[in-house]
């Protein structure tokens, strides 16, 4: 099995390491992590744009463009938040809270160098995983029905016990409100639900724009207010390079992350997103100064970076082993396999090795393009934050308004960025965190939906959700992690007293 | 403390005031879902089913928030200042509402040439030329990458279309 596993590997890199096709996987590393930078386009949108390319390059190629465009897109979209608290989509809005303490510190080059190394090493992993693991995990992901999914995104809103930060009524009042946004729209029914008479409301309120305004308008309004009133804005001297010492203190929270952003993204639909949450939520509860986190904790870049990549590359494999999308992004990049009239499935690991086996070393050339092209940009990336403010707040500004609009070319969804942005200035200033916020609008929908069914499936009997084994499993971990924060300030505090005594 | 100064410290001030306002929401959202019909006889929960768990938990959280603030353990806020001195402090709001309503209005890239050559002006740039010169360059930059390279079509303002009499 090792042996033949090596082997096709060693077909993947063959194809993968050809001039053209290394040509292509640069190219395509470059234009995801452009691409990325930039709110609104996202991972999917950014793939559906290089799709026209399919028809014009070989297979081949293609695929291992594609798939390095990926990655650099999953990447891409943390650079933006940890310099300017811009997130680009749902997985790099974690990287807000620590990444942008640390540029807000002298730090930036720091921060995006982990950003990096930890979406290499946990790309890595995942690829790692891809080879191994992609049948047996197809199969499992298969098992999980709706009650399993409404456990997982149970156990995913427990994450707000590490985005509390100061009061814990007041980070579960923020992600009732998240919740509260993600009913806006037609449910699953078809049933229009707090839309107020407003028809563009029909399709909800646009994702993009909770983080954008939350926390890109709010930081733009705190900032402008300052400038104003003259207080004078410090200009740091941005450190470049990483330390020795940042990366061995990176190093578990990387490996965490990438496992466990792995087997979140083999199921389909959880997203990077929910796998970077639950990453940043286990490092806070590891840590053994959880304080630290959300004051620029490098393990807070570190851990959720490497989680959202190595989701990107989980999702592959439903796609490959099954024929399944479970994602966005993993529907265009199977319309790509279509195009090039290949067919995934449990068969393409037999008929079309070159396709497989390429990609796979693909996704792993994408990761190494990765370290290459953005470490050297690390520098070019930070003089950003050089710039005067006067200049770069309404650049910030018009960044987040575009991206808004280029979703759905909906001014009411750029008027909404603005409302949140103003709420979030008012939460910020009375320490309300924002990312629960998010965390309730990411999970909300999914998860009414999965209780929905589950509900259904049980012809409305609540507690037979509870018979199976991995409900139960989710469950006990959900409560266990709410409280563990508050048993280690116990068990702290206990201790404190002992040695008070003694 | 006469009963008025009482709502105002526990209710209207600070961080009381943002739960007062949430809370307001809540009973909103709370009331609107129990109006919800279901459109299906096979959906147990139905479309009210987890917006009132959601409205309900809020409530039960914006009460334990009060009873924290009534036995004094939440922290006192600097309070929210006069109308006037919010007002000036989120001025770049008004700037950014009006901003998005001048894209339908007069086209993307105009709305934005304008808004970024104002609000740096507006933040302390202080020669004019500059200010533009630095909206011309991210107006180009964003046209360049949205409408250029992605293809994304934005809105081209009704106020030029009005002049020419579409």
């Amino acid at each position: 099995m090792e042996n033949s596993i090596l082997d096709h590997l060693a077909l993947g890199f063959e194809v993968a390491l050809t001039p053209t096709n290394l040509l292509y996987s640069a190219v395509g590393a470059f234009l995801g992590t452009v691409i990325g930078v930039l709110p609104g386009v996202g991972s999917a949108g950014a793939l559906a744009l290089l799709l026209p390319l399919v028809f014009k390059l070989d297979p081949t190629g293609s695929i291992i463009m594609l798939a390095a465009a990926y990655t650099g897109v999953m990447y891409g979209g943390s650079t933006a938040s940890i310099l300017l608290n811009v997130p680009g989509d749902t997985s790099a809005v974690v990287a807000c809270l620590d990444g942008h303490q640390m540029a807000r510190q002298g730090r930036a080059g720091p921060a995006l160098c982990i950003a990096a190394i930890g979406s290499y090493v946990a790309g890595t992993i995942a690829v790692v995983g891809l080879m191994i693991l992609a049948p047996f995990l197809a199969d499992a992901a298969l098992k999980f029905s709706s009650q399993e999914y409404f456990a997982l995104y149970v156990f995913g809103l427990t994450a707000v016990s590490a985005l509390a930060g100061k009061s814990m009524p007041k980070a579960l009042l923020a992600m009732v409100i998240g919740l509260m946004i993600s009913t806006v729209g037609t449910d699953l029914m078809g049933a229009r639900r707090f839309i107020f008479g407003i028809s563009d409301l029909q399709n909800g309120i646009e994702f993009l724009a909770v983080p954008l305004g939350l926390f890109a308008i709010s930081e733009v309004l705190i900032n402008s207010r300052n400038i104003r009133k003259g207080v004078k804005l410090e200009v740091l001297s941005h450190r470049i390079f990483i330390t020795m010492a940042e990366i061995r203190e990176s190093i578990g929270a990387i490996f965490r992350g990438g496992i466990l952003g792995f087997f979140i993204g083999v199921l389909p639909g959880a997203g990077a997103g929910i796998a970077a949450f639950i990453s940043y939520s286990i490092e806070v509860q590891v840590s053994k100064n959880p304080e630290k986190f959300g004051t620029g904790e490098i393990k807070g870049v570190a851990g959720p970076e490497s989680a959202n990549n190595a989701a990107s590359a989980g999702a592959m494999v439903p796609m490959l082993a099954l024929g399944i999308p479970g994602s966005a992004t993993t529907a265009v990049m199977l319309g790509a396999f279509y195009i090039i009239d290949v067919q995934p499935g449990p068969l393409l690991f037999v008929s079309r090795p070159d396709i497989v086996w390429g990609l796979i070393a693909a996704l792993y050339l994408g990761n190494i393009m990765l370290l290459i092209l953005n470490l050297p940009l690390v520098g070019l990336f930070v003089r950003i934050l050089y710039l005067p403010m006067r200049w770069l707040l309404p650049a910030i500004v018009v960044i987040a308004a575009t991206g808004v609009l280029s979703k759905n070319g909906a001014v009411l969804d750029v008027l909404f960025m603005s409302a949140l942005g103003a709420m979030g200035y008012y939460f910020r200033k009375y320490d309300f965190p924002l990312a629960p916020i998010i965390l309730g609008a990411v999970l909300g929908d999914n998860m009414e939906q999965a209780f929905r069914q589950s509900m259904m499936m049980t012809q409305g009997d609540f507690h037979l959700i509870f018979n199976r084994p991995i409900v139960i499993t989710l469950f006990a971990m959900s409560i266990f992690s709410l409280f563990l924060p508050t048993i280690i300030k116990f068990l702290a505090k206990r201790d404190v007293e002992v040695e008070e005594d003694i | 403390m006469s009963f008025g100064e009482m709502i105002k410290r526990n209710f209207l001030q600070g961080d009381r005031l943002i739960v007062t306002m949430i809370t307001a929401f809540l009973v909103l959202y709370l009331t609107e879902s129990t109006q919800l019909e279901k459109t299906n006889m096979e959906d147990a929960v139905g479309p009210g089913g987890f917006p009132f768990v959601i409205g309900v938990t809020g409530l039960i959280l914006c009460a334990i928030f009060y009873i924290n603030v009534f036995r004094g353990s939440m922290a006192e806020y600097e309070k929210i200042g006069s109308l006037w001195e919010e007002i000036k402090g989120v001025a770049m709001l008004f700037m950014v509402i009006a901003y998005v309503i001048f894209i339908d209005l007069i086209s993307y890239e105009a709305a934005t040439f304008v808004f970024m050559t104002l609000s740096v002006k507006f933040l302390g740039e202080k020669r004019w030329i500059v200010a533009a010169l630095v909206a011309a360059f991210l107006t180009l930059a964003c046209y360049l990458f949205f409408v250029w390279f992605l293809d994304i079509r934005f809105q081209t303002g009704d106020f030029w279309l009005m002049l020419k009499g579409v």
